[in-house]
């Protein structure tokens, strides 16, 4: 019963964001007209949000593999062999 | 009077109070200091300064204006906000360190000369080292002297700045810097207080390693003692723009790296401090408002989040995102006011974060740069994404840890209560903090595109992370960075110059060893026992006797 609780929990949420981010989008193209757009992208309707979708996966999956293939290391890393840092 | 006199005496008393009194005094102090510069100059008061003349030189220790106020007074009142939060902590040095530090950030701040901010400044370096002593982390100890190092160097700058200014007769007075040689070395030693990379190692390798108050000290003085020298001595260089975007692309990526939670934090203050580096270099009325105004948030919701990880650090002895998990249930009010740093910092609207994010964005696009904008919101996304979702995420949801976790003291329960409110009093009423600004500043903050593009990053940054979620996962690892150079290729360096060394005495003691032994057989051979007639022992004592001899007559011939 929990297991399936908790599993039922991460989709709701996820549809409830959803919804959201629709309706983000929707409230933009409906009832706000910017007045002196003065670079292209501001003319897109729901820019920002899938600049917030595109942008943010990119950058922790681009992250994340320029720690794995270049800067991490063992945590012991800078340790002398007595145990100094 | 100086308001810095109260922190300055203070530590003479605490240094050998007991706990109740120290307790008192830690509440005190702040307030004594508030109130004597509350007598001296109020918030938004007019220009003053005091001038005293020495060996010929006109030297300004206190100068009062709009820029330098809004910091004295930030500076205190947070001052009396961390005070409040580790008043349980029973260590001794932490309150006696910190006094001296948030006194000499007073100091620098109100110093109408570059003679006062030197002394100031340093005497906030050494304090500050004493705050990353932490005797529960043996790492710290070493931070702390690599954090010694770097700003002892960064004042070398400082000072010699000061020097070819002295040398050239130039006046002291800490007013624009221009932009010569004298100014560039002052720039430099700024800039590694500023923690722009490459000189920002510093800051991510030992702000995490001290005690969660110590911590909470060290993210709020330092960078925005310095972030006011750039906002006073150089505001509207163009390389301070590149410098900041850098700074805030740069701080970013290596929080989306990090696993050990403060450190994730330490790289946001890079991060952010490359923001308000942005609109101090625009330069224009409204740059500056947004780089100071942001410092000011950057102070409370950076403070909120180190209060809130503190707590997190306190109460389960744990720092790494890889052994924390499942707290929201077990640290609802935690939770909580880490959420409303997190959103502040993220810009949320009705939160500090949002009118001081919404003022830098303005002012690129007043100054035409559209590139700037755009990055800046990417920054922001990433900003909400290490903090808001990945730290939040693994540290009070995720696989739950399991630890025992100890209650947090209502005092710090306190003062994370107080920041918030303070977070969200700015937010929501933009126009009691707007006029505090160095320059006159309109409001006009809450118009709906605005609102609504802000909700949309912020939705879809967290509907990314939902998708990604199930791949990500927390390593327990270190991240190089340009730390490496001190710490590691440094020691390469000294071996590298070493080893010829080593080699060319390595190869005289084998020459040598080598001859003594051949000459050894040598002459063992032919002078062996069994081999000598009954003649060789005299033959060989009268042939040494007369080579002495002769060699004697020859040196008393010559002398």
């Amino acid at each position: 019963m929990s297991s399936a609780h908790s599993k039922k929990q991460p989709v709701k949420l996820r549809n409830t964001v959803i919804a959201l981010f629709v309706l983000a989008i929707l409230g933009e193209i409906l009832f706000i007209h910017p007045h002196d757009p003065h670079e292209w992208w501001q003319r897109v309707p729901g820019f920002h949000a899938l600049l917030g979708l595109i942008a943010g996966v990119i950058s922790i999956t681009a992250a994340k593999a320029l720690g794995k293939y270049i800067l991490y290391r063992k945590v012991t890393y800078y340790e002398k062999p007595g145990g100094k840092v | 009077m100086h308001p810095s006199i109260p922190f300055f005496l203070a530590p003479i008393v605490l240094a050998i109070a007991g706990p109740r009194l120290r307790r008192v005094l830690q509440i005190a102090v702040p307030l004594a200091a508030f109130f004597l510069l509350r007598a001296t100059a109020p918030l938004g008061a007019g220009r003053s300064e005091i001038i005293l003349s020495f060996m010929g030189y006109g030297f300004i220790p206190i100068r009062m204006d709009a820029l330098a106020l809004l910091f004295a007074y930030t500076f205190i009142i947070f001052g009396l906000l961390a005070n409040i939060y580790g008043l349980h902590a029973t260590d001794r040095r932490t309150p006696v360190a910190s006094n001296i530090y948030i006194g000499s950030s007073i100091g620098a701040v109100l110093a109408g000369d570059l003679v006062t901010l030197f002394i100031f400044w340093e005497i906030m370096a050494l304090s500050s080292a004493l705050l990353i002593w932490n005797k529960d982390r043996a790492a710290s100890v070493g931070a702390m002297f690599r954090y010694l190092l770097v700003h002892l160097t960064g004042g070398l700058f400082f000072f010699s700045g000061i020097l070819i200014k002295l040398i050239a007769k130039e006046a002291m007075t800490f007013e624009a810097l221009g932009w010569s040689t004298a100014s560039q070395l002052i720039f430099i030693g700024f800039a590694v207080n500023a923690a722009i990379p490459p000189l920002h190692a510093w800051l991510s390798d030992a702000y995490p390693e001290g005690t969660p108050t110590g911590s909470l000290y060290l993210s709020c003085f330092t960078t925005k003692v310095a972030v006011y020298a750039f906002a006073r001595g150089f505001a509207g260089s163009e390389i301070l723009i590149w410098l900041g975007a850098f700074a805030a692309v740069y701080g970013v990526i290596f929080a989306l790296m990090e696993n050990d939670t403060r450190r994730l934090l330490a790289y946001h203050i890079i991060c952010q401090v490359g923001y308000m580096l942005c609109g101090i270099g625009i330069g224009s009325a409204i740059g500056v408002n947004a780089g100071t105004g942001h410092a000011i948030g950057n102070i409370l919701f950076k403070g909120l989040l180190f209060m809130a990880t503190g707590a997190i650090i306190e109460a389960t002895g744990k720092s790494k995102l890889s052994e924390l998990g499942g707290l929201a249930s077990r640290m609802p009010l935690v939770f909580s006011f880490y959420m409303v740093g997190t959103l502040a910092i993220s810009g949320a609207p009705l939160l500090n974060g949002y009118i001081t994010k919404g003022l830098l964005l303005k002012s690129a696009a007043e100054a035409h740069m559209g590139w700037l904008e755009l990055l800046l919101l990417l920054v922001a996304v990433g900003t909400f994404l290490s903090i808001g979702c990945k730290l939040a995420y693994f540290a009070f949801f995720g696989k739950p840890c399991d630890v025992k976790i100890k209650p947090v003291p209502a005092n710090s329960h306190v003062a994370m209560a107080a920041t918030s409110i303070l977070c969200f009093s700015i937010g929501i009423f933009p126009n009691t903090f707007i006029p505090l600004l160095p320059f006159p500043q309109h409001g006009g903050f809450y118009d709906a595109a605005h609102v609504i593009h802000n909700l949309q990053l912020l939705l879809g940054t967290y509907l990314g992370f939902l998708f990604i979620r199930q791949y990500l996962h927390t390593e327990d690892t270190l991240t190089l960075d340009t730390d490496w150079f001190y710490r590691r290729a440094s020691e390469l360096f000294i071996k590298g110059i070493c080893f010829p060394i080593h080699f060319t005495q390595l190869l005289v003691q084998q020459a040598w060893t080598l001859s003594i032994a051949l000459l050894h057989t040598h002459i063992s051979e032919k002078f062996l026992p069994q081999r000598m007639t009954p003649l060789s022992y005299p033959l060989l004592w009268m042939t040494t006797a007369f080579a002495i001899a002769g060699f004697t007559l020859l040196i008393l011939k010559f002398s």
